[in-house]
């Protein structure tokens, strides 16, 4: 009864706090509700890398870059940048005219509070700073003006600028209520400002209409914690969500089915494929490799395993990702081809192949069952093996335990080809348990301080082609980023990494 | 038909009753009248039908599912005569407990146990008298006092549980009288208490019957009982009456041969006066066949006393803690044997006798090692329990064999009897080959009465009397030295009784057992014991040879319990002087310890305690 | 009585002390919540890790922590979760009503239409009546749960759309969880009335009350049922526990904010100081629903009040 007493003041509150965004907008109507798989538990930037807090956090804060659906970069609340001293200084001219939700201004000081607060003692708590360790100091100039010192060029530093830990905190609200009601009060510049939040239940969030950029269309914003994707389905279903975000592909005929409801989909981050042992066994030539590569399918497996929410990759990253080159093409599916490769190899037939993979995706483990019967036609036996995640990220694949072949999958949110590339390929990482190649290790060291762009997008197209070359792995797909959204919403993008912006989503009443 | 000695009409007359369950006729025919003030016993062995029918009476067989087919229940109720079987069961209930009360068998389980004795008996006076509750547990106390329960104001408020089985048929007995109906059936009302305790209740239920003025339909399988209690006999068999007498009629002039072979097998105390050893007696047999006696007499002289004892049993002590204080010491014990000392003998049937809380089955357990003790040696053919390893103890159970009261209890109902027999041999890896295992318990089967083929039936294919050969025949299957039998009898009729008596009695001619025979009743024990221990809270009162015990009895406690044992001759009714005075309880305070008592030895072997 | 509660509370602590111990092991077998942290960060170096886990506490031996969540707990310090680092009291604080009121609404259900069906087949033994119930009984067993809550979410969420198909707002939102979880419930329920009302029923006490005159009614909900209370109390204290289970599916597909929902979550991000602190409390919320169960059953049961 108590609990039912303060949801009911709960929701009054919210009703006259909807009220109040609405008589200060004249723009802004009517409610969305986003379903998010996990609460975040803090609303600080620097508290996590959780995508779901990636996708209510872009609503509330802003960083000085800003990054669209397209994965490309845009002044955020830096209206430009110059990067200078052979990449080692970047300099920001900050927009004017901007508050905090609180009131507070937005200035050179709010930048360089968030970054020593970041870099700092309370950021060292946490898991964001290590993204932005080539950071030393920054530097005011002017209120409007900051320089970024840094201790080696980085050239990802832009595009991890428009997210997660780098979001631009209000240095006197913190101060004044403390870190702790900070985590649960969180104040930003975003296109929505903060009004209630229960844990493990609810964010309810308000339209801010003193918002620098285009102004929030709807009064409302609430995100919903769910964290059974079937729940979150049936709430979209019952028009009680709005927008349910990474859609496996077994609900989307669910989805498809009804009426009201929406698919959408867009290119997203995430890369799935099977890395080999170039170590030991038959997968240690790379003519089995590459027979191995041709006697699967991909292109089928996407269009029937993957509903096509999916798209063919030649090297391990999506075509967002900075560093693709679309001109690299997969090895073609060629069974007879295969046979023949293994037949040189001297591959004797009903030779074993075993696949380690991760527990629990049931749509990759499909796709690996799909892999194993293509591998079966060439004479092929594969035994796939599944490991408890942790088993598998610890144990496994960092000790070179694996079998002939293993799951790796990837989704960093930085896009850019480097991030990955460096930590599977080089020696000693711990992704590459097995690979040591000198020609490889270099160029991937070389184009890490490299701040001419394009010169660096050769290298790292170079990088990937060479891989391609070796045949290290059989690149599968990148699967999209799908969206379930009641068709009553309309503006709405989806982005690759949950990261949508709903200032300019409205809603049909 | 009884003779009218008065023209008064009968209180209540059953015409030409049949009463069935599903296809079954378990009822069939049945004729009887009972005057106001007169008892009429109604007996007969398991089977016979006669529950059923004082069930039907109170039309509470219907809730069993009974069908009557003929007949008709006429009761002179407050408002004249009323065929009770076709009244509806709503005027059926302003019958019971008014104008026909009754009482049942088990005192323990008669009372519910979630309520106080005064709630229970100021329910009846409530409903049907319109008392206030107060009213009532006023008139509840009067009632208590009138089947003499001394300390009746404290009682009325307290649960059944606090109460012992002698009490609470007292209650119930007050419950049942609360309105003073005009008809009582009691169904066997005394079975399940000690003879002490069964001699007060049928006194008291006397002494009511005269002085309310009711009739009393007594049901009863003990001919003692009816030799005590009835005026007029109705002997029941099969759901058919097969006679009806005034009870001196049935006792010295039985017409049927059924009565008379139920009169023959009713073993009776003092029968055996004048012999040193047990016998062996005739069984007198009553089937389709007609009636007829089977076996031979034979006197019963198989001890050897010139032998070392099989089993010694030296200053036993067994106590059990039963409260506790919350730091988990003991503040109360159970005093279940004290200081006992007693042999066996091979070929030899030792008899312990007492009531309720004389600790004669907790030494039987002692013996058969499911109990431990506190104090004091047990030596089986001259070694020491205690100087035994535990191969050598776990062997010793293949020497000692143990039959219980309820023989289907103690058979698992899932196995077939064949498989229950071979378990001990099993067991102890007497056999190992399955050929011999089956031969075996052919012979055994064979050998208390039943044939092999039985071996591959289930025990709820059998009647009670098999049940208990079956127990038998797998005590034996380890070839033991001696039987613990612990009420091996009481729950058997009769006539299968004196069949098991003989089947032990052969048993022990043919290969020596020794019996420690654990009972009751008196008569049995003096018709099958060489020895008799008269035990008393644990303590041995009076022990010695069968004929010491029984014809010279010298303690005074062996004495009631002797005179307490209804005689199946109703004209040695002896009125006795009511002790109501409960058993009691061995369970004392921890450091209050009994005192231990000393024998004087009588005469040679009779010891008796001072 | 009191030395009895004395007693059946050092059980409770030492089993609630066990409980933690073994979770808490477990837990810390099955994966590092530095790395479940970071796992949507793209750069992460070894050094950056033990950062973390040093700020989280977790580089310590495993006895050392555990021996410190003790401590905590004495001062009634029930520390932060790992994610986002919200006071654990406050988690539980919002979540433990959450489930209580659930159970407590499941527990009725299941005790309101148990009770009469459990009597009505008892009395009715065999007859068409009785195989009704017994066979709905017997379906409402063999049921998963999960199942039938998703059966439910489609018929009155989806098709009628007249139920909120999951979280915890207003009454409506309570009827679908305390029916999926009141009716499997009951369905053991129906069997344990029945068998111990037929039971009591063959007693003879029973009989007894019927030779006095009185009326069924009174036979059944007076005399008999107040003796078939006493297993009845005893197995629903014991089914408390058994609920709790069924509470974290149950909460889990509903999206109810309990106590369920907040230690799955626990598990899934590798957030000891939340799962060891829930799982502390609901072993202490057994232990104490045992315990009044104790309680009722002296009340119920003379021979337990008056011993």
């Amino acid at each position: 009864m108590k609990r039912f007493l303060k949801n009911t003041a709960a929701v009054a509150v919210i009703a006259l706090a909807g009220m109040g965004a609405f008589s200060s907008s004249s723009m802004a109507a009517g409610k969305l509700s986003v379903s998010v798989a996990l609460d975040p538990g803090s609303w600080d930037p620097i508290d996590t890398f959780l995508v779901a807090w990636g996708a209510v956090g872009s609503n509330l804060f802003d960083g000085l870059t800003e990054r669209d659906t397209n994965a490309k970069l845009h002044p955020g609340l830096a209206t430009s940048w110059d990067v200078l001293d052979d990449g080692v200084r970047i300099r920001f001219k900050l927009r004017e005219g901007v508050k905090f939700h609180n009131g507070e201004p937005f200035n050179a000081e709010a930048v360089k509070f968030t970054f020593d607060r970041l870099l700092g003692d309370i950021g060292a708590k946490g898991p964001q700073r290590a993204n932005y360790t080539s950071v030393k100091s920054v530097e005011i100039i002017d209120d409007y003006t900051v320089d970024f010192h840094l201790h080696q060029p980085d050239p990802v530093l832009l595009t991890k600028l428009a997210g997660y830990g780098a979001m631009i905190v209000p240095p006197k609200y913190i101060a004044e209520k403390g870190e702790d009601y900070f985590n649960t009060h969180p104040v930003g510049t975003g296109p929505f400002s903060f009004v209630s939040y229960e844990p493990k239940v609810d964010l309810e969030l308000a339209a801010n209409a003193d918002y620098w950029g285009d102004k929030p269309k709807v009064s409302e914003l609430e995100y919903r914690f769910i964290s059974e994707l079937t729940t979150a389905v049936a709430e979209l279903q019952a028009g009680r969500v709005d927008i349910v975000e990474d859609l496996p592909i077994s609900m989307l005929p669910v989805v498809k089915g009804d009426g009201k409801l929406d698919v959408m989909s867009t290119t997203g981050p995430a890369v799935y494929g099977l890395r080999f042992n170039t170590r030991d066994g038959i997968t240690a030539d790379v003519n089995v490799r590459k027979a191995i590569v041709m006697a699967v399918d991909r292109a089928t497996i996407i269009k029937s395993l993957l509903a096509g929410e999916a798209e063919e990759i030649a090297s391990f990253q999506s075509s967002l990702s900075f560093g693709n080159d679309p001109e690299l093409k997969p090895l073609p599916y060629n069974p007879e081809e295969a046979k023949k490769l293994l037949k040189d190899a001297g591959v004797a037939p009903g030779a074993e192949v075993q696949i380690d993979i991760r527990a629990g995706n049931p749509t990759f483990n499909e796709v690996v069952q799909a892999v194993g019967a293509y591998l079966q036609t060439v004479g092929l036996k594969a035994v796939i093996k599944p490991y408890e995640n942790s088993v598998f990220l610890n144990d496994i694949v960092p000790q070179g335990k694996t079998g002939a072949l293993f799951q790796q999958s990837w989704g960093g949110w930085t896009l850019d080809y480097d991030n990955t590339a460096y930590l599977l390929y080089h020696t000693g990482q711990k992704w590459n348990p097995y690979g040591s190649d000198e020609k490889l290790n270099a160029m991937l060291e070389e184009q890490r301080p490299m701040t001419d762009v394009a010169k660096r997008e050769v290298l790292l197209k170079g990088i990937a082609a060479y891989i391609a070359n070796d045949v290290l792995e059989m690149p599968l797909y990148s699967l999209k980023a799908i969206y379930g959204v009641n068709k009553r919403v309309e503006g709405f993008v989806p982005a690759p990494d949950n990261r949508i912006k709903l200032n300019t989503v409205s809603v049909k009443e | 038909m009884i003779e009218s000695s008065s023209n008064e009409p009968s209180l209540i007359r059953v015409e030409d009753l049949t009463v069935a369950f599903g296809e079954e006729k378990v009822v069939e025919n049945l004729s009887f009248s009972v005057r106001s003030g007169q008892t009429l016993a109604i007996v007969g062995e398991s089977g016979s039908g006669k529950s059923v029918t004082s069930l039907s009476i109170l039309r509470l067989a219907d809730m069993s599912g009974a069908r009557y087919l003929s007949g008709r229940v006429l009761f002179q109720t407050a408002a004249g005569e009323r065929d009770l079987l076709t009244l509806s069961q709503q005027d059926m209930r302003s019958i019971r407990g008014k104008e026909i009360a009754m009482i049942f068998q088990e005192p323990m389980t008669s009372l519910n146990p979630v309520f106080t004795v005064g709630d229970q008996i100021a329910e009846v006076l409530q409903l049907h008298e319109g008392m206030s509750r107060k009213d009532a547990l006023a008139e509840g106390v009067k009632l208590l006092k009138m089947v003499r329960l001394a300390d009746a104001e404290s009682i009325i408020g307290r649960y059944p549980h606090q109460l012992s089985g002698g009490m609470r048929q007292r209650v119930m007995i007050a419950m049942a009288l609360a309105c003073r109906p005009k008809l009582l059936i009691a169904d066997e009302p005394t079975t399940a208490l000690d003879v002490t305790i069964q001699a007060q209740i049928l006194a008291i239920l006397r002494d009511l019957k005269d002085s309310l003025d009711m009739a009393i339909i007594f049901i009863t399988h003990d001919m003692g009982v009816v030799a005590e209690m009835a005026d007029d006999v109705v002997v029941m068999r099969k759901g058919h009456k097969v006679e009806e007498q005034p009870v001196d009629a049935i006792f010295h002039d039985p017409q049927h041969l059924y009565t008379q072979t139920l009169l023959s097998a009713v073993p009776k105390l003092g029968a055996m006066n004048g012999e040193d050893f047990p016998k062996r007696l005739p069984v007198a047999v009553y089937d389709e066949a007609g009636a007829r006696t089977e076996g031979e007499v034979r006197v019963q002289n198989t001890a050897n006393y010139g032998v070392a004892p099989l089993v010694r049993v030296e200053d036993l002590v067994v106590r059990f803690n039963v409260k506790k204080n919350f730091l988990g010491r003991p503040t109360h014990r159970v005093h279940a044997v004290e200081e006992i000392s007693l042999d066996i003998y091979p070929g030899e049937t030792l008899a312990l006798v007492g009531e309720s809380g004389s600790g004669k089955s907790t030494i039987g357990r002692t013996i058969q090692q499911l109990q431990e003790s506190q104090a004091g040696n047990i030596t089986f053919n001259g070694k020491r329990f205690s100087d035994m390893g535990k191969g050598e103890r776990r062997a010793l159970r293949k020497k000692i064999q143990y039959i219980f009261q309820d023989p289907y209890a103690s058979l698992d109902p899932r196995k077939t009897v064949g498989f229950s027999i071979a378990e001990p041999i099993r067991t102890h890896g007497i056999l190992h080959d399955e050929g011999l295992i089956a031969t075996r318990v052919s012979e055994l089967l064979e050998r208390v009465g039943l044939s092999a083929s039985h071996a591959r039936r289930y025990p709820h294919e059998f009647s009670g009397g098999q049940r208990q050969r079956i127990c038998i025949a797998r005590a034996l299957a380890s070839d033991p030295e001696l039987i613990i039998a612990d009420e091996a009898l009481s729950a058997l009729d009769v006539s299968v009784q004196a069949q098991i008596i003989n089947l032990f009695m052969d048993l022990q001619e043919e290969r020596g057992l020794s019996y420690l025979f654990i009972s009751h009743d008196m008569a049995v024990v003096e018709q099958i014991s060489h020895r008799v221990a008269v035990l008393y809270l644990g303590q041995i009162v009076e022990f010695g040879s069968r004929r010491q015990v029984f014809e010279n009895p010298t303690h005074s406690y062996t004495r009631n319990l002797l005179a307490a044992v209804p005689i199946a001759d109703p004209q040695k009714r002896v009125m006795l002087a009511i002790d109501d005075t409960e058993i009691p309880s061995p369970i004392r305070a921890v450091g209050n310890e009994p005192e231990h008592l000393r024998h004087k030895e009588i005469a040679p072997g009779h010891l008796v305690a001072e | 009585m009191a030395g009895f509660i004395v007693k059946r509370l050092l059980q409770a602590i030492f089993a609630t002390l066990v409980v933690t111990l073994l979770v808490s092991y477990a837990i810390r077998m099955t994966g590092d919540p530095a790395l479940m942290l970071t796992q949507g960060a793209g750069s992460i170096t070894e050094a950056d890790l033990v950062r973390i886990r040093e700020a989280l506490g977790v580089n310590q031996p495993f006895f050392v922590q555990y021996f410190g969540f003790l401590r905590d707990m004495v001062t009634f310090d029930f520390g932060r979760s790992f994610l986002g680092g919200t006071s654990v009291a406050v988690l539980i604080g919002g979540a433990l009503p959450s489930t209580l009121v659930l159970a407590f609404w499941s527990m009725l259900i299941s005790i309101a239409f148990s009770i009469p069906l459990g009597i009505t087949a008892a009395v009715h033994k065999n007859k068409a009546l009785d195989q009704v119930i017994r066979v709905i009984s017997l379906v409402g067993l063999s049921f998963p749960n999960f199942w039938l809550a998703i059966m439910l979410v489609l018929v009155f969420s989806i098709t009628w759309n007249i139920l909120p198909p999951s979280g915890m707002s207003g009454w409506l939102s309570y009827i679908m969880p305390a029916v999926t979880m009141g009716v499997i419930l009951m369905a053991v329920n129906v069997r344990l009335v029945r068998t111990t009302m037929l039971e009591t029923l063959s007693s003879q006490y029973i009989m007894v009350a019927r030779a006095k005159g009185l009326s069924e009614t009174k036979v059944l909900y007076k005399h008999a049922l107040r003796n078939c209370a006493i297993p009845l109390i005893t197995y629903m204290g014991l089914q408390f526990g058994g609920l709790l289970g069924g509470i974290v599916v149950i909460e889990r597909v509903f999206n109810w904010p309990g106590m369920g929902t907040l230690a799955f979550d626990a598990v899934g991000a590798r957030d000891y100081p939340v799962l060891q602190a829930s799982i502390m409390v609901l072993s202490l919320l057994i232990i104490i629903v045992n315990l009044l169960v104790d309680i009722i059953y002296g009340l119920v049961d003379p021979r337990i009040r008056t011993e």
